[in-house]
């Protein structure tokens, strides 16, 4: 659904974006991951041709982005936490206002559905309604045409916990019976991990990584090791799969991000003679995130 | 905002308020301030760059965006427009004065609003920022100019002609052309680069454009302004009179001639000045000419007698009143009996009272010496004028008043008679859109030219008596948005002077009410100019 190939994007001397290559694939919720700066929104924003890109290729629907038109726009729904919304309108007179430009596309009945749902206040305008409501206004104003592809830019953010459950119950309903195409970006994996396919992580600009969450969370493994005496690193250079390593006292910890069954074991074992397999247990998104989040700290604070 | 701009041009276009344009001043400056209001509000409902703005994403996209941003500055255009209508039409000013109005009001508007409306796009992009945004447009013209001034201001000659706010109508044209068009490519996202490179260039090259000042200011009436009349033989001394025209000027002496029936030739008679004089005041003091008796000289208005002279449509011709009676009395009712209302001025003494010696004329810069009254040679008299001919009259009930359209084009409105103690007073104007120009507006000096001024004739249909008004001064003048407004009164006071018995004078004014005006406005067909033999001193 969406292609980026050596994306760049320069703001006053800094590059936000420093080639960065993607794929949202259709029929899959993408979750775009990474830490704040990271270039998220930079990112989507060329995909919506919100703003010029410097450099790269860049197709939405089949066609470059700066190209997009009132056809792509009618099968596109956008949410953005910062979008500004026509404040001085209603929500029916939002709905009124966008409804004809989408023709055909519109669906009365599902509009009801989710009006019903999202339960908003129809006769107090759009500058008077909490954070919650206001995102809960633009998520219906891009749903009710049934989007193909459904982009959200930080949509839950500044939300308390109980709307954010709301939007996520709802949003996961959608995208089961639907099959949209969603592309959902955010700086906490919690938001996301109940029904991402796919998950992108960005951190200074750059892919670090892209993959399905199947295949995430099947090579990455916490391995704890257990030692008789203190335990200690060896001399040798560890394996560079082997993040956030760990000692404490009589017990080793590190995150395996390539696990294979029966060579990964050997592979410990082989480093560390002494030690022996406490647990090895699955991560859960979350704690895959953050262990990468770490480690991309950890390597910008070493020397160069 | 939009109805404040309209209104404001409706209000000034048609209050009645005489010195509003000399008032307003440079109060012309806050309509742009509103302009630049009006650009930052409309594109900030629409910000064609903001990439936060509710409309980047759907459906209809930038067009339809665009629109909407100029949908309101396009409204206010179509209402000034509107007004402008409603005004010449009310004025009976022509197809080509409204085109002209139209120009001189939305021109320098559309290239403004939409420089602003460039800056106001660009600004709302947040990696361009608002500063950047409208430096982008306005730093190029601004620091063009100031090199300009700067360079133009060394060289001797242009330093008092040149000022740094120079509009031209090139320049206007130029920016009412480019920058739409830019607001538009800009608005749309299109080869940004290119059209900010674009927009720089136009500011700079605007103040460069060379044409004249736009709306010009013309001082000099156009009779003043061509040199090249055509030399006519409208007028000549007699075949038996003798010598030079004496101390006054009559029909014994001077004759018309060349002048169709029904033509009137209204002239004065001067004497020739070195160029620069003519060129530089239009003043009596420096004038050489033929004044009415009792007249001075030194005054600030220009009072050289207006003769006249005229053939009529018996064949006959004649000179002073005698031709204005005749001309006017062709065009009343057959049986009504036509007089001057006052009957003293149909004995008018003109005498030629001498200049000032040795007097000077300066325009500020320049220095010029009048000839002094002992050179001035016999060749260098002539007689200056229009023929003119009478329409048919307009006809109002003095008691009512009226407007209605003054031939072709322009209107003449006559205010309702009104009584000021023991008098009467008559108050006429015309508007006319004749003598604008392409180059702007006439400023026009309270001076009227030969042949101007209308002929006011009141009548007593029930008497079937008519008079002539004698003693209505020349029109003064006033600017009007793409003409002037000319005005005549006459008070009736003087009547009880100029009457021996107080009985006919009130018998006249108390009639008065129920009479008519008839009011014959001259139609200008050409000038002349015409060698006179010098006057006898």
């Amino acid at each position: 659904m969406i292609t980026i190939r050596d994306l760049r994007k320069r703001f006053r001397g800094h590059d936000a974006l420093r080639g960065v290559d993607l794929d949202i694939p259709q029929g899959k919720v993408t979750a775009f991951l990474g830490p704040n700066g990271a270039g998220k929104t930079t990112t989507i924003k060329c995909a919506m041709n919100l703003i010029d890109r410097d450099y790269g290729r860049l197709e939405v629907m089949g066609v470059d982005a700066t190209k997009l038109g009132p056809e792509q726009w009618r099968r596109i729904g956008y949410v953005s936490e910062n979008r500004q919304l026509p404040e001085w309108l209603t929500v029916p007179k939002l709905l009124d206002y966008v409804r004809p430009m989408y023709g055909m596309y519109w669906d009365r009945d599902f509009e009801k559905k989710l009006l019903a749902s999202f339960d908003l206040p129809l006769k107090t305008r759009l500058s008077s309604l909490s954070r919650g409501q206001k995102m809960k206004a633009a998520l219906l104003s891009s749903l009710a045409y049934r989007p193909q592809l459904v982009v959200l830019d930080e949509p839950f953010s500044g939300l308390d916990p109980l709307v954010r459950d709301e939007f996520l119950t709802g949003l996961l309903e959608l995208t089961e019976t639907e099959g949209w195409t969603v592309w959902i970006s955010s700086h906490d994996i919690e938001e996301v991990e109940r029904f991402a396919d796919r998950v992108a992580i960005l951190h200074d600009g750059m892919l670090d990584l892209q993959e399905d969450v199947e295949t995430l969370q099947g090579r990455f493994r916490q391995v704890d090791l257990w030692f008789d005496g203190e335990a200690a690193l060896p001399a040798a250079e560890l394996s560079a799969d082997w993040l956030n390593v760990q000692v404490a006292g009589r017990a080793i910890r590190f995150v395996e991000s390539y696990y294979v069954e029966g060579s990964s074991l050997a592979a410990y074992a082989a480093a560390f003679p002494a030690g022996r397999v406490q647990e090895v247990r699955p991560l859960t998104l979350r704690e895959i995130f953050v262990t990468l989040a770490r480690s991309y700290r950890a390597k910008s604070s070493q020397p160069v | 905002m939009a109805w404040i701009i309209v209104l404001g041009h409706a209000f000034v276009l048609f209050t009645p308020y005489d010195g509003i344009f000399e008032d307003l001043g440079n109060t012309w400056v806050l309509l742009f301030v509103l302009w630049i209001v009006l650009a930052v509000s409309v594109v900030r409902d629409t910000p064609s760059r903001d990439d936060l703005a509710f409309h980047r994403t759907l459906p209809p996209g930038a067009g339809a965006a665009f629109w909407r941003t100029v949908r309101v500055p396009l409204a206010i255009l179509a209402g000034i427009g509107g007004v402008l209508l409603g005004y010449t039409w009310w004025f009976h000013f022509t197809a080509a004065s409204f085109g002209r109005g139209l120009a001189l009001l939305t021109l320098p508007a559309v290239g403004f609003l939409s420089a602003c409306g460039v800056a106001a796009s660009l600004a709302s992009d947040r990696s361009v920022g608002k500063v950047r945004g409208w430096l982008a447009v306005f730093a190029p013209v601004a620091v063009s100019g100031l090199v300009l001034w700067l360079t133009m201001r060394s060289l001797p000659v242009t330093a008092e002609k040149y000022s740094p706010l120079r509009l031209t109508a090139v320049g206007i044209l130029a920016a009412a052309l480019c920058y739409p068009l830019i607001w538009w490519r800009v608005a749309m996202g299109k080869r940004l680069l290119w059209m900010v490179l674009l927009a720089s260039v136009v500011g700079i090259g605007l103040p460069w454009l060379y044409g004249n000042h736009w709306p010009a200011k013309v001082k000099i009436p156009p009779y003043l302004r061509d040199r090249d009349f055509k030399e006519e033989s409208i007028l000549a001394r007699r075949p038996n009179a003798s010598g030079e025209i004496p101390g006054h000027l009559d029909s014994d002496v001077m004759e018309a001639k060349e002048l169709k029936p029904g033509e009137l030739a209204s002239f004065l008679i001067s004497a020739n000045q070195p160029f620069e004089i003519e060129k530089m005041i239009f003043d009596s003091e420096h004038l050489i000419g033929v004044r009415r008796a009792g007249s001075t000289g030194t005054t600030g208005r220009f009072d050289l007698l207006h003769l006249q002279a005229g053939r009529f449509r018996d064949g006959s011709t004649g000179m002073g009143s005698d031709a204005e009676l005749a001309a006017v009395g062709g065009l009343l009712p057959a049986d009504v009996d036509l007089q001057n209302w006052d009957p003293a001025s149909e004995h008018e003494h003109v005498e030629l009272v001498p200049p000032l010696e040795h007097s000077q004329a300066s325009d500020g810069g320049s220095l010029a010496v009048r000839k002094p009254w002992s050179e001035i040679d016999r060749q260098d008299w002539f007689a200056l004028g229009s023929v003119t001919t009478l329409p048919e009259p307009l006809i109002f009930d003095l008691a009512k008043g009226g407007s209605a359209p003054s031939g072709r084009r322009g209107l003449i409105r006559m205010q309702a008679l009104e009584k000021e103690g023991e008098s009467f007073v008559l108050k006429v104007e015309r508007f006319s859109d004749e003598g604008w120009s392409m180059d702007g507006p006439l400023d026009v000096v309270e001076q009227n030219s030969p042949g101007s001024a209308p002929y006011l004739v009141i009548v007593d249909e029930g008497e079937r008596k008519a008079y002539l008004l004698n003693g209505t001064g020349e029109p003064s003048y006033s600017r009007v948005f793409l003409g002037s407004r000319q005005r005549i009164r006459f008070e009736t006071g003087p009547l009880a002077k100029a009457l021996p018995g107080s009985q006919e004078r009130a018998r006249r004014l108390g009639r008065l009410p129920g009479c008519k005006l008839y009011v014959f406005w001259p139609h200008e067909i050409r000038w002349f100019r015409r060698k006179m033999p010098a006057p006898v001193r």
